[in-house]
């Protein structure tokens, strides 16, 4: 069954809650690249990110009930994993994300455009991190996840201004680091 | 702190068309979305990362 073919989110929910679990693998297939993704560059480490995603379902399947507007199941899920990250944060300090601790190598096959985009994504990646966790996640929910700021609000909880203010923030902090490495 | 012009926020949150800002701005409204670009692709396989710095 392809996930295009499939019910919108609310009739999933539905389907799940009704009893079949198997419908729970829509939800995953849905949205589990775009989460991965989220929680990578919130936690600067795939790994970690894998890890926060996977709880995040689980703990997403156990509490589905409590999803009381299954027509935007996106969002409740980036909150889940938001959560996620920032408990992983507490754990360690923001020093210690790691960006998976190596740029990337270079492969004979790159190109000379793919190595300078790779140094570039180094460049943002580091900027990213150097972010506090605040700000860097209104910047990721905004320009990477493209949520409106009304989503970003449902998903942190936060109200609008402040999103802007931090998201604009990040911004002011990247052009910088771009600017000065240009 | 580095405040930038507010156009450019305002061009990036769609309040603005990026044409009805100066030119002069628009190659930061440019930087950003590239480097929201950057960011949303796939990343590379972990493999690749983590072997240089075993090297």
């Amino acid at each position: 069954m392809h996930v295009r073919d499939t019910p919108p989110d609310a009739e999933v929910v539905a389907l799940v809650l009704a009893g079949d679990t198997e419908a729970f693998g829509v939800v995953i297939r849905r949205y589990e690249a775009g989460l991965l993704r989220f929680a990578t560059r919130m936690l600067g480490s795939r790994d970690a990110a894998a890890d926060a995603v996977a709880e995040s379902f689980v703990r997403a399947y156990r509490h589905l009930a409590s999803c009381r507007e299954p027509a935007r199941l996106r969002t409740w899920l980036y909150r889940i994993v938001t959560n996620r990250c920032k408990s992983h944060l507490v754990r360690r300090s923001v020093a210690d994300v790691s960006l998976d601790d190596a740029p990337p190598m270079a492969d004979p096959a790159d190109t000379e455009a793919a190595l300078e985009r790779a140094d570039q994504l180094l460049l943002v990646e580091r900027a990213l991190v150097d972010l506090s966790p605040d700000k860097r996640e209104a910047f990721v929910l905004k320009h990477v996840e493209g949520l409106s700021y009304e989503e970003m609000a449902a998903v942190t909880g936060e109200r609008i201004p402040t999103l802007k203010m931090r998201v604009h923030r990040a911004r002011e902090a990247l052009l910088k680091v771009l600017e000065d490495h240009a | 702190m580095n405040v930038i012009d507010p156009r450019i926020h305002q061009a990036l949150d769609g309040e603005l068309a990026p044409e009805a800002i100066p030119v002069e701005l628009r190659r930061a409204v440019a930087q950003i979305a590239a480097a929201a670009d950057l960011l949303a692709a796939p990343p590379p396989p972990a493999d690749r990362r983590r072997a240089s710095s075993h090297a």
